[in-house]
């Protein structure tokens, strides 16, 4: 089963797992890494690593992180050669929902990835235009 | 003539915080990141470009940053150059490159650089760094201390153990 990672700068991967809690429950495989200011950024390396050895049962690891180009991003990026993982930016609610449910229905890490990435971008809606209401 | 508008030490070099909030800041419109481990690692090299998407930027060595420097090519560009390490910007300074400020942002602690400098844990420094920074300032350099651009800048102080 493909396991899932958050990382981001401070709260933001568990209060995104707390918000799971309340919907649709805890995803199983999933762990969750924050980065304060003063953390080690080389502990944060090794953190990442562990977490995603520990994930992967063969069929590999979704990375999802808060932002492209921060400490989170950067630091697994560099592991996209070594480690059977996908990364991705720009983590929010609708994204993690669709990992969980995609992989529910036994898919692979490619098709969760590719998945992950039409629903995070769809979960971004303006309301009042969706409604076709004027703005006052 | 090109600028130097920044001079920043930060481990993460390219970097999202970096990015964010001293390009905008400074009006840098060229960065180049200094370190001469990572420039030999293409794929290091294309992960820290990738990341910086409101400018151009280019990972160097301190040899090559000088090379660029001196070829002219640079015309009136303002520049943003952030160091991997205190020892990346001392190197480029006995090189002779120039610049009149050296900013400390984010230095990754390690058994040797474990002397606090600042009240956030951002800059953990080692006797050598010390002395690095000490030959700076007495070449007139500003050496100072700035997380990012809503922190007041602090000035370094510490000269000797």
């Amino acid at each position: 089963m493909v396991g899932f990672l958050l990382l981001s700068h401070g709260d933001l991967s568990k209060g995104i797992l707390s918000t799971c809690d309340c919907i649709i429950g805890i995803p199983e495989k999933t762990k969750t890494i924050t980065l304060a200011i003063e953390d080690n950024i080389s502990q944060f390396e090794t953190q990442i690593k562990e977490a995603i050895d520990e994930l992967d049962d063969g069929d590999g690891v979704l990375v999802m992180v808060d932002v492209l180009g921060g400490t989170p991003c950067n630091q697994c990026s560099a592991l996209l050669k070594e480690k059977k993982i996908e990364l991705l930016t720009g983590m929010n609610f609708p994204m993690i929902v669709a990992a969980y449910e995609c992989r529910m229905q036994g898919n692979d890490l490619q098709t969760i990835k590719n998945y992950c990435v039409k629903w995070a971008k769809e979960g971004i809606v303006s309301v009042r235009e969706k409604l076709h209401l004027e703005s006052l | 003539m090109a600028e130097v508008v920044l001079a920043r030490v930060d481990a993460r070099m390219i970097h999202g915080a970096v990015v964010s909030t001293w390009v905008p800041n400074t009006q840098a419109n060229v960065l180049f990141a200094i370190d001469d481990e990572t420039y030999k690692d293409d794929f290091k090299c294309m992960i820290m470009k990738n990341c910086a998407l409101n400018i151009r930027s280019e990972v160097y060595s301190v040899e090559k940053l000088i090379e660029v420097w001196n070829s002219g090519k640079l015309r009136n560009r303002k520049v943003l150059v952030v160091f991997k390490s205190i020892e990346m910007a001392y190197k480029a300074f006995k090189l002779g490159f120039q610049f009149e400020a050296l900013q400390l942002g984010y230095i990754i602690p390690d058994e040797k650089k474990t002397i606090q400098v600042d009240d956030r844990k951002a800059i953990l420094v080692s006797p050598e760094d010390i002395e690095m920074l000490k030959e700076m300032k007495d070449s007139n350099i500003n050496v100072y201390m700035q997380y990012s651009p809503q922190f007041v800048p602090v000035a370094y102080t510490k000269y000797e153990l």
